[in-house]
């Protein structure tokens, strides 16, 4: 089904209940299939319906990790580093983590995901920009923060 | 442009959004300014290291899709239930007897790439714009009025990219049909015009046919067998 597993990637890490929001935002999708413009953004539009899903329950559920599986740990050529990126990404506030992992995992350009969140392309590089800072003085100094002037 | 306008552009300039101007601009104070190239290295490092470790979780859609197509799906009767076993089995054994004949490899491939790229939807540059798909198919020898001729087949149109399927160039169009996503995969006709043949591979059913114009290879999802008719549908308006 289109989506459904990059959906669910990102509906783990805003609520503790990921898989009824992405059955309702595909139950959504799938009954208003026929406003979906040709040539239109089908995954940015599909995010665009869980946001607002997520957001119409009122962000009542926030989860600020997901736990790893420990046997994918172990399986991991470098668990550490995936563990820690995934403590990282839990302490993150949960505004920046959504467009964190929206632009840098999922792909989306600034525009779609202003476009997704309902929000101006200024806020989202903002908080793209603090989020970056935010992980990259979490995961030193292996990724050490940088000098520009 | 000065250090800080750089950065505080540079997520633009990472998702591509910049333009030609601004992205050469950009690129230029890079290569006077070893401070803000080694910013943008590190940031490119940084979303490497984020990217890696979480699509390397394991994700497991697989509940939700079930409760979905359940919650989509009229409710049958008993003896529609029996007649759709005997119906499957006799599809069954006809897959059976296709995954005995080896599948091209040219079509192997398509259906691997339509998994990798649109079913796990790893995030990669696609064109959603149909003007400049239809672009990317002319730089490739392909008439960008098949994207459009196929759109008139009941396709919606999500976007599309060039790839490589058994080391030729292909463009591959994502559409939407029925609700599923369909991978489409032109090159440059070369054999000539030829029937619609079905194989399966994986997951996928791969249609292929060739006109006077294109080759194509449909992929979608194999217990709907849609791609053999998307596959004629297509062929028809191209």
């Amino acid at each position: 089904m289109p989506h459904a597993r990059s959906l669910l990637r990102v509906a783990q890490r805003l609520t503790p209940e990921a898989e009824d929001l992405v059955q309702e935002a595909m139950l959504l999708a799938w009954r208003s299939f026929h406003q979906l413009q040709t040539g239109s953004n089908a995954r940015a539009w599909l995010f665009r319906i869980m946001f607002n899903a997520f957001y119409a329950r009122g962000r009542k559920a926030r989860l600020a990790t997901v736990p790893l599986d420990r046997q994918d740990v172990a399986a991991d050529q470098n668990p550490g580093t995936r563990a820690e990126v995934a403590q990282a990404l839990g302490q993150l506030a949960d505004d920046h983590r959504t467009v964190l992992l929206l632009a840098v995992v999922e792909g989306f350009t600034c525009q779609e995901i202003a476009g997704i969140l309902d929000v101006p392309m200024g806020t989202v590089m903002s908080r793209l920009s603090r989020a970056r800072d935010a992980m990259r003085n979490r995961l030193a100094p292996k990724c050490a923060a940088g000098g520009a002037s | 442009m000065t250090c800080k306008e750089t950065l505080a552009v540079s997520s633009l300039y990472l998702s591509g959004e910049l333009d030609a101007e601004q992205a050469a601009e950009f690129r230029a104070h890079l290569g006077a300014c070893p401070a803000c190239a080694g910013e943008l290295e590190r940031l490119t490092e940084l979303d490497a290291r984020i990217r890696d470790a979480v699509l390397g979780e394991p994700v497991d859609s697989a509940g939700v899709e079930t409760r979905v197509r359940q919650a989509i799906t009229p409710r049958r009767s008993w003896w529609i239930g029996v007649a759709a076993a005997i119906v499957g089995a006799a599809v069954l054994s006809v897959y059976t007897y296709r995954a005995a004949q080896p599948p091209p490899r040219e079509c192997t491939a398509a259906a691997t790439d339509h998994h990798r790229e649109v079913v796990d939807a790893r995030p990669r540059n696609w064109l959603s714009d149909p003007a400049a798909v239809e672009a990317l198919a002319a730089r490739q020898g392909i008439d960008g009025a098949a994207v459009s001729q196929i759109m008139s087949a009941g396709l919606r149109l999500e976007h599309g990219k060039i790839c490589r399927l058994d080391g030729n160039l292909f463009l591959h169009l994502v559409f939407w049909r029925d609700g599923q996503q369909v991978s489409i995969f032109l090159r440059k006709g070369a054999e000539g015009p030829s029937d619609t043949r079905t194989v399966h591979s994986g997951a996928e059913d791969v249609a292929y046919f060739e006109t006077s114009r294109v080759k194509a290879l449909v992929v979608a999802d194999a217990p709907s067998n849609h791609a053999r008719a998307i596959a004629q549908a297509v062929q028809k308006t191209l």
